[in-house]
């Protein structure tokens, strides 16, 4: 029997009505490869669990990393000024506010106490990340952290360079934290580490662990981490990318950045100098990339390459002013594939890094340069 | 209906005469054999516990409840009952089983896959006895029960007595009537220590002897001046619920068995190893010699205990397994102690900072100095626990002959073999840089054995010659 084909009025109205709805949908769906298992949206913001420890962290964390601008002149510089520490707690409140529950603290820049009084209410629905940054005897240290934190810590990790597994000094304080965490005062233990190799190493060598901080950006050319990443899987290692912004840098690597938010981004003001050397050409690509992205800025497409990898739990961003927390919360919540417009931008912008040569990082960083162009 | 009678009149046979024994034998015939599982399923365990099956031992596949149900740990560890056990055989399972080990089928009818149609799973008596027989059969039983109970009363009043020759001859009586009973033939075992209290190679310190086994209480090896003193035999409760590690709780039974109250010291190791290891040594430690030996593996620890047991006759040297250290530490205590108590008895951050020590000094946010420099002390300088031992929870970390595996803590998963293996090796107690909230007898740690950590030492455990034999040759049951 042959299908009746007259177009009838309900007919019309099914199909205009399809078709209408498919014109509506956003552009943007997420793509099922960047969803990672596990994977909850609850408001805009995305959870992701971390590893096998049963936590879930959000997507986008608090990093630790403080704002040079308003730091205290003279001997205690890592301490921020009254101002600066008003701006900051304002930031982190506005960052939980939005669903933000992971919170990355460090010792040495005074942080500690600041933020356990200031999340002291909201204690539980939060997970705190702190470091052995401390030349102190690192169970002390972590004893110290606990008790701030209302008895246990969440994540603590020992942060490497050279993992030197032979010196017996990075295996005696994983000993110590292993037990701290055995004792209940730390919930997850993992290492913080810029190199590969060294991460590997740990994966092999540090029985328990949990979680690996590693660099991830558009600009880092190892960020395939191919050997790392199979491996961390398969022993259900959680991975928290760091510097999506490449300490920040990506925010000088857009021209039409501007030093608002501080004297502070005047470091950042890459295309300012006239001693670097950069072809126009690279740059007039850049700003026609750019110009492409008209509800974008260049630090939000990099956050979003970040946030569109499914096998990083949680990104951590330094958040220095009040519009980088409500810009970075817009990316993850639409942080599904990326575009080809934002690749292209991101492309254009890696081309100018690589022209620049190290001084697009800060001084302090710019080893990394070598290592992320290999 | 017959059969049922049968059924039943036999079982009350076994479990009145069950119900008679003393409790150490009911233990050792069900109860205990089951493991675990008889801390619920008591009935089932009893059944098995008559049956000719609860006295096979080291078998392939032993007919006891891991070998038809499997090891269940989910079963074992979820109080919720909501995982089954691995394996719930049925039917003509039931039967594939049977005929694992009976090949030819049953001796009488032969019959190969109904065994269910007269044997019940687990207590596997035989209906097809007739009334008169099974009268008979309870009737002979009940009298040897009697009279083994009467000889074992005997040897009881004599051994109190100390005439060891003839409360000995009272058991062996007891022994032959029921040639089951464990309890007579550790009695006899008890008799012949007392007779011959001597161990090779040891010193008997005093003249203090377990009134179970017959062990004298404290002991010395005579040249290396390593005391060890008796743990007696006992059960108690593993494990914690405040240690995510540690659970479940679980009851465990411990042999008596021999441990140093001290921890094995820097001057111990040298002197039988010819080297010191340890990290904290030299001008600064003056009492270096009797502070306990550190950064030690567990390797090491079995090339010192070769050693050892080089010199002494027969051997028996060991580490403690971790159910042993955690039963010696809380020292027949199942309540946690004060972190008062606890400092009183063990060398921990708080109390371990050397007397000379310059304060801290504050350097913008650091305090420069605090915590880093607390030391291990000499072994035996803080209180003993109840029962006479150092430093459990303190001063540096002992190694432990126990592979890591999670609780329950089983030895037929193999975490008792001191073969070489993967995976970790335990190690127990706090250390002279752990803090108060650390030290807990049921904290447990894994190390890789090839391991050397400043805060990790031994501790030395001995196992009786007798007690040796004894266990290499398990009992037959009735």
């Amino acid at each position: 029997m042959q299908p009746d084909l007259r177009l009838t009025r309900r007919r019309f109205l099914q199909c205009t009505a399809a078709g209408v709805a498919a014109a509506c949908l956003p552009r943007r769906l997420p793509a099922a490869g960047n969803q990672a298992p596990g994977e909850f949206r609850r408001g805009g913001m995305v959870y992701r669990p971390l590893g096998r420890t049963g936590l879930n962290v959000s997507l986008l964390g608090f990093g630790s990393h403080t704002d040079r601008a308003y730091k205290v002149k003279g001997g205690l510089r890592n301490l921020l000024t009254a101002e600066g520490q008003v701006r900051r707690d304002r930031q982190i409140s506005r960052a939980i506010d939005l669903g933000v529950n992971l919170i990355d603290v460090y010792e040495h820049e005074g942080q500690w106490e600041p933020l356990a009084k200031l999340i002291k209410p909201r204690r539980d629905r939060l997970l705190i990340a702190g470091a052995y940054d401390n030349p102190e005897f690192i169970g002390s240290n972590i004893d110290r952290l606990a008790r701030l934190y209302g008895g246990h810590i969440d994540l603590y990790r020992i942060r490497s360079e050279t993992i030197t597994f032979d010196s017996g000094s990075l295996i005696e304080q994983w000993d110590v934290v292993r037990r701290a965490k055995e004792a209940g005062k730390i919930r997850a233990i993992g290492i913080a580490c810029h190199l590969e190799g060294p991460m590997m190493s740990a994966l092999q060598e540090l029985d328990g662990l949990d979680y690996l901080f590693l660099p991830y950006n558009f600009i880092h050319a190892k960020a395939a981490y191919g050997e790392l990443l199979p491996a961390a899987a398969a022993r259900g290692v959680g991975l928290i990318g760091m510097k999506p912004l490449a300490a920040g840098s990506v925010v000088g690597l857009d021209p039409r950045s501007q030093s608002k938010s501080g004297p502070d981004m005047a470091r950042f003001q890459l295309f300012n100098s006239a001693d670097r050397a950069i072809l126009p050409a690279a740059v007039a690509e850049l700003a026609k990339t750019l110009r492409q992205l008209p509800d974008e800025s260049l630090c939000q497409a990099a956050m979003r390459y970040a946030f569109s990898r499914p096998f990083l739990s949680s990104v951590l961003a330094g958040m220095f002013d009040d519009q980088f927390v409500e810009e970075n919360y817009t990316a993850v919540t639409r942080y599904a594939e990326l575009s080809r417009e934002e690749t292209a931008a991101l492309e254009a912008a890696k081309r100018v890094s690589f022209l620049t040569g190290p001084d697009w990082l800060p001084g302090h960083y710019q080893w990394l340069d070598a290592q992320w162009r290999v | 209906m017959a059969r049922l009678t049968s059924i039943l009149a036999v079982g009350a046979v076994w479990l009145g005469l069950a119900g008679s024994l003393r409790a150490q034998d009911l233990d050792r015939q069900g109860i205990t054999s089951a493991g675990v599982c008889a801390r619920c399923h008591i009935s089932s365990s009893l059944e098995w516990g008559i049956s000719k099956h609860s006295t096979i031992t080291g078998a392939v596949r032993s007919p006891n409840c891991v070998g038809c149900h499997g090891a269940s740990k989910g079963h074992i560890a979820d109080e919720q009952n909501s995982v089954k056990p691995d394996h719930i055989p049925r039917g003509a399972e039931i039967a594939a089983l049977c005929v694992q080990c009976h090949r030819a089928g049953c001796p009488r009818t032969l019959a190969k896959a109904t065994c269910q149609d007269c044997h019940h799973p687990h207590a596997l008596v035989n209906p097809q006895l007739d009334a008169a027989a099974v009268q008979a059969r309870a009737s002979q039983l009940a009298a040897q029960q009697a009279a083994f109970q009467a000889d074992l009363a005997r040897g009881e009043q004599l051994a109190q007595l100390e005439k060891w020759n003839d409360a000995r001859a009272a058991f062996a009586a007891a022994l032959r009537e029921n040639p089951g009973s464990e309890q007579a033939r550790r009695e006899i075992l008890r008799c012949e220590r007392r007779l011959k209290p001597g161990l090779p190679g040891f010193k008997i310190v005093g003249d203090r002897f377990d009134s179970q086994t017959g062990l004298p209480k404290e002991i010395v090896l005579g040249d290396l001046g390593v005391t060890l003193v008796l743990v007696p035999a006992g059960s108690f409760d593993m494990g914690s619920d405040q240690r995510a590690a540690a659970q479940p709780v679980h009851t465990v039974d411990v042999a008596a068995f021999y441990l140093s109250p001290y921890e094995l010291t820097q001057g111990q190791w040298k002197a039988l190893m010819g080297t010191n290891p340890s990290y904290y040594q030299g001008r600064k430690f003056a009492a270096a010699d009797r502070m306990p030996v550190e950064q030690v593996s567990w390797d090491d620890c079995q090339a010192l205990l070769r050693s050892l047991n080089g010199r002494v006759p027969g051997g028996g040297f060991r580490l403690p397994t971790e159910a042993e250290w955690e039963y010696a530490a809380r020292a027949g205590s199942a309540t946690p102690l004060t972190a008062a108590a606890i400092l009183r008895c063990a060398w921990l951050e708080e109390n371990s900072e050397p007397p000379n020590l310059p304060p801290p000094v504050r350097t913008g946010l650091y305090l420069i100095g605090a915590g880093a420099t607390s030391v291990p002390h000499p072994v035996g300088t803080s209180e003993p626990n109840a029962w006479g031992l150092y430093d459990m929870l303190g001063n540096v970390s002992e190694w432990c002959s126990s592979r890591y595996e999670p609780y329950p803590c089983s030895d037929a998963d193999g975490r008792e073999s001191a073969a070489a293996a993967p995976g970790t090796r335990v190690v127990r107690g706090a250390n002279f840089a752990d803090f108060v909230d650390d030290a807990d007898a049921a904290q447990r740690h894994s190390e890789r054995p090839d391991r050397r950590l400043r805060w990790n030492g031994m501790r030395l455990a001995f196992t009786p010659p007798a007690s040796a034999e004894a266990a290499a040759a398990p009992l037959a049951r009735q």
